[in-house]
């Protein structure tokens, strides 16, 4: 009997485990509960949420990005230096960035898929060039943006039921993915290439093209992250965005995608997400540093990987 | 017109252009002078050691992105240990980088995780426990004879150290067992296994040198900088990377040598330290030693490709 015959299906180990945490952290920490910390760890996952929704659909399709904590620096940058004070610039404001982080995938897509190359590595140089390319043009400068419009500004500090409006971007963009993933051709093409990329070159996908899309997606998705950054804090050091792909990965892989390609599914990286933000939430109020953190997500990601390589050895 | 080179030219000229590039940099003032080509040499005795535990990795067919954290870790250790001596310090950093190497190399073999994910953890495990440890902020306290490690007259002592380990891996990959066992590994792990090699033990093995060599490699730096600093080494995986693929090692195991390793160590070094001369700011060398790196895997990507199967 496989997994996917049973009506457990939906329910991967993911959920329990977030289950579980969010009861242990209410016992753990009172102010954990209240109703704006925990408006606060949904919005805490947004960003890093985004970004690993993207990588979770590259994963799927069997390559790495990991230029997209990159793609959401010069996002953030950008979407502050075309100052969206009115209408129009507000729209290029969030337009433009989504569009050069579109280009940016498409680049590594075309790098991976076109030419073969390793896409840890060819993507770790992306990041290099981009965030290179990002504190050249602005000097390693602070940015910021006065007059923000209010549209702008609602993206993030907005609220609908005491939730920001991030979340529910967030929300949709799980639901589209999951539904695009599972319910059309191009979700199925990007499953057979992480399959089994000859198989799925046979039986007639069109593999480059499915393949740059992945990466154009993911570049898209980092660029909105980013997007969304400027308009939460309006002035930002550009050295200080930085490193969200890791995060992504981590989250990715806790829930369950495979690093070898063709399993995950945007919704239970949602998942890992919270799993992650609540952690880092409690060591936050329990007064734990970015370094013990950052070791934490290393601990973190080596379980999850070492987990679901045992668990597939044994099936 | 077909043109026949010798592999020594190919190696000179092409594949890195390196001749070239040390006879662009003569326009640049300065670069012949005596302190820069010191600076220079100081600059690449260092990333050489990385570069030799990277090659000899990536022979066997794996990859090591914990390279700059486990350096940072091992400037912290030695400076933190230097109180008991120097010996004590280099030993506990060597032991220190040999551990994290240790459980690299653990991940790969026995959890079977992808090289690249492994050694990523690694590293920001190794990085945030450093950090941790420091509390972010440099340690200090050196004494004399560690601070000479940092200098020798006329040539660094690093560098002699350099070339000395350089050596010995070239002879390690050349002349013993042990080196062609590395290959055949890399090569094809499946056959290396069926004829009888220890192939999860090498593997282990390859990244305990690596990772005992860049915490050596970060002592050399506290030495020189005078200080154990938990933040250096953000870009030493990539330059690492980018000097082996130069130098002809591979992404996919089996090939690469500590020669070729070396001109793309000085490749990467004349091309960092002529920038350097000509005032470029740091931003720019980010996106070189980027899209160097981007440009390369993608170089190799297409030559994969062409290769007949």
């Amino acid at each position: 009997m496989t997994a996917a015959s049973t009506p457990w299906r939906f329910v991967t180990p993911i959920w329990p485990v977030l289950l579980v945490l969010v009861i242990g952290a209410s016992l753990l920490s009172g102010p954990f509960l209240s109703p704006a910390n925990i408006a606060a760890v949904l919005q805490q996952g947004v960003i890093t949420g985004i970004v690993a929704l993207g990588m979770t659909i590259v994963l799927i399709g069997g390559q790495f990005d990991l230029s997209t904590g990159a793609t959401v620096m010069m996002a953030a940058v950008m979407a502050l230096l075309l100052n969206p004070a009115d209408g129009t610039s507000t729209a290029l404001a969030i337009l433009l960035p989504v569009a050069l982080g579109g280009m940016i995938g498409l680049v590594n897509g075309l790098a991976v898929y076109r030419a073969g190359a390793n896409s840890i590595v060819a993507t770790i140089g992306m990041q290099f060039l981009v965030i290179g390319a990002v504190l050249a043009l602005v000097s390693g400068q602070h940015v910021r943006a006065d007059n923000m419009s209010e549209i702008f500004v609602s993206l993030s500090r907005a609220r609908l039921l005491g939730i920001p409006y991030s979340v529910y971007i967030f929300l949709g963009l799980v639901i589209a993915l999951s539904v695009m993933m599972s319910s059309t051709v191009f979700g199925r093409h990007v499953y057979a290439l992480g399959g089994d990329i000859e198989a799925a070159r046979r039986a007639g996908v069109k593999v480059v093209r499915t393949g740059i899309a992945t990466y154009v997606i993911s570049g898209m998705l980092a660029a909105l992250a980013g997007v969304l950054i400027a308009s939460l804090v309006g002035n930002l050091d550009p050295t200080a965005i930085r490193g969200y792909e890791f995060p992504a990965l981590t989250a990715a892989v806790l829930g369950g995608t495979s690093l070898t390609g063709g399993v995950g599914r945007p919704a239970d990286t949602a998942a890992a997400i919270w799993v992650i933000a609540v952690i880092t939430n409690v060591m936050t109020i329990l007064n734990y540093q970015y370094p013990v953190q950052l070791l934490v997500q290393g601990v973190v990601l080596t379980a999850a990987v070492a987990f679901y390589s045992w668990q597939r050895a044994r099936s | 017109m077909q043109v026949t080179l010798s592999p020594l030219t190919l190696r000179l000229f092409v594949k890195p252009p390196l001749i070239p590039l040390l006879l662009l940099a003569t326009f640049v003032d300065g670069f012949w002078s005596l302190g820069n080509l010191r600076t220079l040499a100081e600059s690449i005795s260092t990333d050489g050691l990385i570069v030799a535990g990277m090659t000899i990795v990536m022979i066997a067919g794996g990859f090591d992105l914990s390279v700059g954290a486990v350096m940072a870790m091992g400037g912290v250790t030695a400076v933190v240990l230097l109180p008991f001596g120097i010996v004590p310090a280099a030993l506990g950093a060597l032991i220190a980088g040999g551990i994290s190497g240790f459980l690299s190399g653990t991940l790969v073999t026995r959890l079977r995780i992808n090289p690249f994910i492994a050694t990523l953890a690694m590293m920001v495990m190794v990085r945030g426990a450093t950090l941790a440890y420091t509390d972010t902020r440099p340690v200090v306290g050196l004494d004399d004879t560690f601070l000479a490690l940092g200098q020798g007259d006329p040539l660094p002592y690093a560098f002699l150290i350099m070339i000395v380990v350089m050596l010995a891996a070239h002879v390690l990959l050349y002349h013993r067992p042990w080196g062609r066992h590395a290959y055949a590994v890399g090569a094809d792990e499946r056959a290396a296994q069926m004829t009888g090699l220890k192939v999860n033990r090498l593997k282990i093995e390859c990244y305990m040198l690596s990772g005992a060599l860049a915490a050596f490699a970060g002592l050399l730096l506290a030495a020189r900088l005078g200080t154990g600093s938990p933040i250096v080494g953000e870009m030493t995986p990539l330059t690492a990377a980018a000097a082996a693929l130069i130098g002809g090692a591979s992404l996919r195991g089996g090939e690469g040598s500590i020669m070729g390793a070396l001109c793309g160590l000085l490749f990467v070094g004349c091309l960092i330290n002529v920038m350097n001369l000509l005032g470029v700011p740091s931003y720019y060398q980010r996106m070189t030693i980027g899209g160097l790196l981007f440009a390369l895997v993608v170089v190799e990507g297409l030559l994969q490709r062409a290769r007949p199967r």
